[in-house]
């Protein structure tokens, strides 16, 4: 049927089906700014378009609805390429990370903007109130649009920064510690061309995968013969006919110490939705009806949905197969009563694994002597807390789209980690790792789950085999019960402490579900462990990890690693124990707490899957942390609330991570200096919309005294740029940007050497200056001059420098964060009213976005603290695998006063004093909040999340449930 | 398959294509659930109400008669909607949604969750039901438990004073007194709801009052209790109240007995109130929440709306 719509001020005639999505419509007709986060139940407001000048989800709306109507995208905001008021607004502010939301908060500004000059915070949150974003936390919106209502009404401050609306570090630096555009900023805020999904091309083919129903069989028999008839149908996949290689879909360094314990299509089938046959067809509709044509039989198993059930005697066993080691087979190994339908496990190294009792891995270890520690308490405690699986939610769900390029294959891939896609490809597919090209595209969210490569090894052999180019892409629903969730986690925390709150011992009793798969099952619970005992100083220090594998969903890494589990647990006890002890527990942590300069000796034992070194604590901000913390938060007042069902409550929790992992992270990078004295960056740092492609710009820039804008950048393509092992373990600043750092390091000594020779001078005498000059005692030139002279007939050549960036020193990163709660003691309800930020990441690069990440960190956390968890039936279906009954954080979700704090420190270690900010801020928010409803209503709340039905059954209000 | 989408420009070409089309035919208004990826509905033909015109919103004899697509934040953003309706409608977070969804799809998918129909209950609001010949008016209650699947149970409301209600038949859902048709959906299904072109909110009385309130655990969550109530006030007593109370059954209900216990009668003290509201209610336990809990937060919801209705300024009607 003919509609007539104006799109972006221009009216056409179009011929629409009548069940034709307006999204779909716009897509095609190259609107690629509107997006797609929950497949069309109208939760996310990614496809946010305005309608009639009112934000509306495009994907609710059929194209005759839209007939006669004027519609705008964001594509309408930026006429040239030179941005609008709102969308240099919400670059400055720092709200544009992944950008995958971004289109959509635009248009819903503009909204507001049109119909208020001067939003309230109220007004602002209701405006975004239907847009999902699962990076920012939000809070930078209000500080957006705030500036936006500025630049709308005077125009001419458009362009620019405004002065004061983030701080600002490091006087002695030009770049560095400044707020300076997002270098993907504006591409982002146009809505461009960016993702996987507007990679595709004509005639490309879809991938779509039959999940299994069960969470734990077998495959009796499979019957693929009318799907495979399918007109339309290029491929079918099965156990049948997929590699016979096993791997691990974890992407960590190798040899990992993730077991390889699938294929890609197992006879076993181990959670709902757990591959069983994929089909690739020329149009989504045909896979999705060849995938109905497919007969299976299962023969149908008890499944394993907890820790206890996994590890009871006479559990069903999940890998009952064959166990291999390539180094150090444990003596002993018996195979003889293997099941070959249950496959193999190859271990690269031993993991104290022992499937046929479940167990996925396991570790031990510590410092001194915890029984004397315990001897030697006053005081003992000894708690047991539980956390439940949390999923990663990015708001752009799994995708891939590979085709071929002659011979070789590309991967247009959404990933964290490019160059193990490539390695773990190429060995599935038994090439060579130059015949794979992985190109990192925008990341629409990563979080962990795109650590992983849940999808890219099946779109890359179906084009392999078939060489046609194939899109693949997940549901939201595959998303939840497919890619990567929060390890559960149970921890019982002992702790023994003299009269005066020393710490004498403190012993980690942890136990983990990885789900169906070993991806990260070693290295998250331990983690767990080793970013939260060596904030706390003690003699004696005892960790007992072990993981069991279930039929939940997958688990693996997700922002933090295991910190979040294992911080809350600890930091909660360490609440408990200042309780016990009558102490006020901020004297409790200054009395414990680590210290500049403060040796770890626990290092030593918390290496992954390899023994550690212990380190001096390099640079801490810890105190003042706490010291301003406590200040703003009124630590020790009293407050009280005016409804009388509602008591007030205080919290803290002190928090670290690291800065990559040193003695396995690697990273690389190369700088070259062009014709007209400007430079071009390669790098192999992964950008997921944290902004690490701005943090290695400035590096150059800042070092070789150049302006942002003469650096250019490609990343993370492994045709193009250096290796990297991936943006993962909080390594990005430390590690890419130190190897960003050190290519121009190099490449400025290449230039003054040059300059030297043109010059005459001696090198010594010759210094770089902004902009883009070597300075002489007499005369200067500019690198322009230095290019042409190397690159003539006569010179030496084109100058560059790649600098490859490991050690074996670690930066920590510290935190304190504080919040004030109100819990209504008639609902149960918990309000976090205050929530206070304070971290320490040495030099805040990017401090706009150091903030984001904060915000983003804290505001998961706070979900998953008060509402957000997977709930599965016994059968081990997850009831609530998608955005309107899963609870992630929508804007109203914030803290009515919300406010990081960049805590300046210089690490010695780090690019310019620089150490990492974003997976740390994910510790605090579950134990600050659980001691402040301690504080206000003398309950432990020792299971996440903290629900209103939980703080009533602790209040004694109603009965506990035990159905569940 | 979708064959054909139709644009009646009259609401009596609307009917004649549902009774042409019958259960291959569906009303569109908004599209919300509808065309949400969930939706059960999958018609052949869709019937666009976009053309009909009913998006107005009028006063008419101090009562308000909102067209049936006039889009909830509209709603919202008139001036002449009475506060308690305008915060009902609040309730649903999102503006996106509140951008496209309308007053009438709203009541017509019925949901059991919806933070709006308590409210329209409590302001014992009707809605307009055109006919062949005549439109008939029935109340929103019976709507909700007779309207959403055939229509051939519909009854017309058989008197106007607040908390006169028909019985409940088939005991859809502990607590629900209404004349319910079994097999009441939560969510649009065949599509064959009865059109509704306006929802009419009656003038009331100078002493009436009503708020509303939710549970909700997150921001994104759907209610998992909605409650609206509303009372003349005398100066000890409170009269005809209304406790309609979404989230214990398939659709919203009436808490008569609670009514009938409060009527003419000075407000409980809280807790006593939140005590005889949860004894009231009869939810199941789900895996997301226990019985208990809801039976104690219907108590809780319920007894803070009174407290807010009585509040000085606080939920005139
Ligand atoms: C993401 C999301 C969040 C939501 N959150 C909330 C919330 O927090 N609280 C809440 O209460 N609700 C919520 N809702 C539900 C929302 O309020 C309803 O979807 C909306 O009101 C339905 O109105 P509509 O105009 O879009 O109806 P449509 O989707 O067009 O239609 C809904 C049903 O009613 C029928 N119909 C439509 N109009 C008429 C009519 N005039 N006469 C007869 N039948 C008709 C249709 O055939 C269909 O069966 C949410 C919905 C979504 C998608
Ligand atoms: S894709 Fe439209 S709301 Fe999510
Ligand atoms: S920036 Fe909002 S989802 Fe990533």
């Amino acid at each position: 049927m003919k509609i007539k719509v104006t799109i972006n001020g221009t009216t056409c005639e179009l011929d629409v089906e009548p069940d034709e999505r307006v999204r779909d419509l716009l897509r095609q007709r190259g609107l690629l700014s509107v997006r797609n986060g929950c497949d069309g139940q109208g939760s996310c407001g990614a496809c946010s378009i305005l309608l009639e000048g009112r934000t509306v989800n495009s994907c609710l709306l059929l194209a005759p609805q839209i007939d006669g109507k004027e519609i705008r995208t964001v594509e309408h905001l930026a006429k040239t390429r030179d941005l609008s008021a709102i969308q240099t607004a919400f670059v400055e502010a720092g709200v544009v990370q992944c950008g995958y939301c971004t289109p959509a908060m635009l248009l819903a500004a503009e909204e507001l903007l049109t119909r208020e000059e001067q939003p309230s915070r109220e007004q602002i949150a209701d405006a975004f109130s239907g847009i999902f974003c699962r990076c920012t936390g939000y809070e930078q919106l209000f500080l957006a649009v705030g500036l936006a209502a500025k630049r709308v009404k005077s125009p001419t401050q458009a362009a620019g920064t405004t002065p004061g609306t983030t701080p600002e570090f490091r006087d002695d630096l030009r770049v560095i510690g400044k707020v300076k555009p997002k270098v993907d900023g504006p591409r982002l805020v146009r809505g461009d061309k960016a993702f996987v999904e507007d990679m595709v091309q004509a005639g490309s083919c879809y991938l779509k995968m039959l999940g299994s129903p069960h969470a734990h069989a077998y495959i009796k028999k499979i019957d693929t013969t009318a799907a495979e008839a399918t007109p339309g149908v290029v491929l079918v996949l099965t156990h049948r006919n997929c590699p016979d290689v096993y791997y691990n879909q974890a992407g960590q360094g190798f040899p990992e110490p993730s077991p390889y314990d699938r294929k890609m299509f197992g006879q076993k089938v181990r959670h709902i939705g757990d591959r069983v046959a994929a089909v690739v067809a020329e149009t989504p509709a045909i896979a999705r009806e060849a995938i109905l044509k497919i007969k299976v039989q299962y023969e149908v198993l008890q499944p394993v949905l907890s820790i206890e059930a996994a590890a009871a005697s006479g559990a069903p066993v999940l890998h009952n197969g064959v166990f291999e080691y390539v180094v150090g087979t444990p003596a002993g190994l018996d195979n003889s009563t293997a099941d070959p339908r249950d496959g193999k496990i190859i271990y690269q190294f031993p993991i104290h694994a022992d499937p046929r009792r479940n167990i996925a891995a396991a570790v031990t270890g510590g410092i001194g002597d915890i029984d004397q520690g315990l001897r030697e308490a006053e005081v003992v405690i000894e708690r047991d807390y539980e956390t439940s699986q949390v999923q990663c939610t990015p708001l752009e769900p799994h995708i891939v789209y590979t085709r071929m390029d002659g011979d070789r294959l590309v991967i247009h891939a959404s990933t964290q980690v490019p160059w193990h896609i490539r390695r773990i490809v190429s060995r599935i597919l038994g090439i060579s790792e130059n015949q794979v090209r992985v190109i990192k595209e925008r990341v629409g969210g990563g979080f962990g789950a795109k650590q992983d490569i849940v999808l890219e090894e099946v779109a890359a052999y179906a084009t392999w085999v078939t060489g046609r180019p194939v899109l693949y892409k997940f549901t939201r629903e595959e998303e939840f019960v497919a890619s990567r969730t929060r390890h559960p986690m149970k921890i019982k925390v002992t702790l023994g402490a003299k009269k005066d709150g020393k710490l004498t011992a403190i012993k980690m009793d942890l136990t983990a579900n990885t789900g169906p798969y070993g991806a990260h099952a070693l290295t998250v619970p331990m983690n767990a462990c080793s970013k939260s005992l060596p904030l706390l100083l003690c003699e004696n220090v005892r960790f007992v990890v072990t993981t069991y594998y279930s039929n939940i969903p997958p688990c693996g890494a997700y922002q933090g690693y295991g910190a979040p589990q294992g911080s809350y647990a600890l930091q909660l006890a360490s609440a408990e124990m200042a309780r016990e002890l009558g102490m006020d527990h901020l004297a409790f942590l200054q009395k414990n707490r680590v210290h500049d300069g403060s040796m770890l000796e626990i290092l030593r034992c918390l290496g992954e899957g390899r023994e550690g070194t212990p380190q001096a604590v390099s640079s801490c901000g810890l105190g003042p942390a706490l010291a301003q913390g406590s200040e703003m938060i009124r630590w020790g007042v009293k407050e009280e609330s005016d409804d009388p069902d509602v008591r007030i409550g205080k919290g803290v929790a002190i928090i670290q991570q690291a800065s990559g992992l040193p003695g396995i992270d690697s990273a690389n990078a190369s700088v070259t200096l062009l014709g007209d004295g400007t430079f071009m960056l390669l790098s192999g740092g992964t950008d997921m919309g944290t902004g690490l492609d701005t943090m290695t710009t400035k590096m150059v820039a800042e070092c070789l005294c150049a302006a942002m804008s003469d650096v250019a950048l490609i990343a993370a393509d492994t045709d193009v740029t250096p290796y990297d092992d991936g943006a993962y373990a909080s390594s990005g600043t430390f590690f890419s940007g130190t190897a960003a750092l050190q290519a121009a390091q190099g490449l400025r000594a290449k230039i003054i050497e040059a300059a030297s020779k043109m010059l005459g001078e001696p090198e010594e005498d010759l210094e770089i200056a902004f902009p883009s000059t070597v300075k002489g005692r007499t005369v200067s030139v500019t690198y322009a001059e230095v290019a042409r002279f190397t690159q003539s007939g006569t010179g030496s050549g084109p100058l560059s420098s790649t600098a490859c960036f490991t050690t074996d020193k670690a930066a920590f990163p510290y935190g304190a964060h504080f919040c004030q709660v109100a819990v209504n003691t008639r609902t149960g309800a918990v309000k976090v009213r205050k929530y206070y930020a304070l971290q320490d990441c040495g030099t805040p690069i990017n401090p706009e976005l150091a903030l984001g990440q904060i915000y983003g960190g804290v505001l998961k956390t706070i979900g998953h603290s008060l509402f957000e968890e997977m709930v599965l039936d016994k059968q081990g279906r997850c009831l609530n695998a998608d955005l309107l009954s899963y609870r992630v954080p929508m804007i109203h979700d914030v803290p009515e006063d919300f406010r990081a704090v960049l805590v300046e420190t210089n690490d010695p270690f780090g690019p310019y004093g620089a150490k990492s900010v974003s997976e740390i801020s994910c510790n605090g928010a579950s134990p600050a909040i659980a001691a402040a409803i301690h504080d206000a209503v003398g309950v432990w709340m020792r299971s996440w999340p903290f629900t209103a039905e939980k703080v009533l059954t602790a209040l004694g209000t109603i009965p506990g449930r035990n159905d569940r | 398959m979708v064959e054909q989408f139709h644009r009646p420009a009259t609401i009596q070409d609307a009917l004649s294509l549902k009774r042409r089309f019958q259960g291959r035919a569906a009303f569109l208004a908004g599209g919300t659930l509808a065309n949400a990826k969930d939706s059960r509905l999958h018609p052949e033909h869709w019937i666009s109400l976009a053309g009909l015109k009913l998006d107005r919103i009028d006063l008419k004899h101090g009562g308000l008669i909102i067209g049936a697509l006039c889009p909830l934040q509209r709603l919202i953003e008139d001036p002449r909607t009475p506060e308690p309706l305008r915060a009902a409608a609040a309730q649903i977070v999102s503006r996106n949604v509140r951008n496209m969804a309308t007053i009438g799809g709203h009541v017509a998918a019925n949901l059991p969750y919806s933070d709006l129909i308590p409210m329209l209950i409590a302001l014992d609001a009707e809605v307009e039901l055109p006919g062949l010949r005549v439109a008939k008016r029935v109340s929103v209650m019976d709507y909700i438990t007779t309207g959403a699947t055939s229509g051939s149970t519909m009854r017309v409301r058989s008197a106007t004073k607040s908390g006169v209600m028909s019985r409940c038949t088939s005991a859809c859902a502990p607590g629900c007194t209404s004349a319910c048709a079994s097999g009441v959906s939560s969510a649009p299904t065949s599509g064959s709801n009865r059109l509704i072109t306006r929802i009419i909110v009656p003038r009331s009385d100078r002493n009436r009052v009503a708020a509303c309130g939710n549970v909700r655990e997150s921001a994104n969550a759907r209610s998992l209790l909605s409650v609206a109530v509303s009372l003349t006030l005398t100066d000890f007593d409170i009269h005809d109240p209304i406790i309609a109370v979404g989230g214990v059954g398939p659709h919203v209900v009436r808490l008569t007995s609670a009514e009938r216990a409060l009527d003419g009668k000075p407000l409980p003290p809280t807790g006593k109130l939140a005590a005889m509201i949860s004894r009231c209610v009869r939810p199941t336990s789900t895996p997301f929440a226990s019985a208990a809990y809801v039976k104690h937060q219907a108590g809780a919801v319920v007894s803070s709306a009174f407290q807010k209705a009585l509040r000085p300024k606080g939920g005139r009607g």
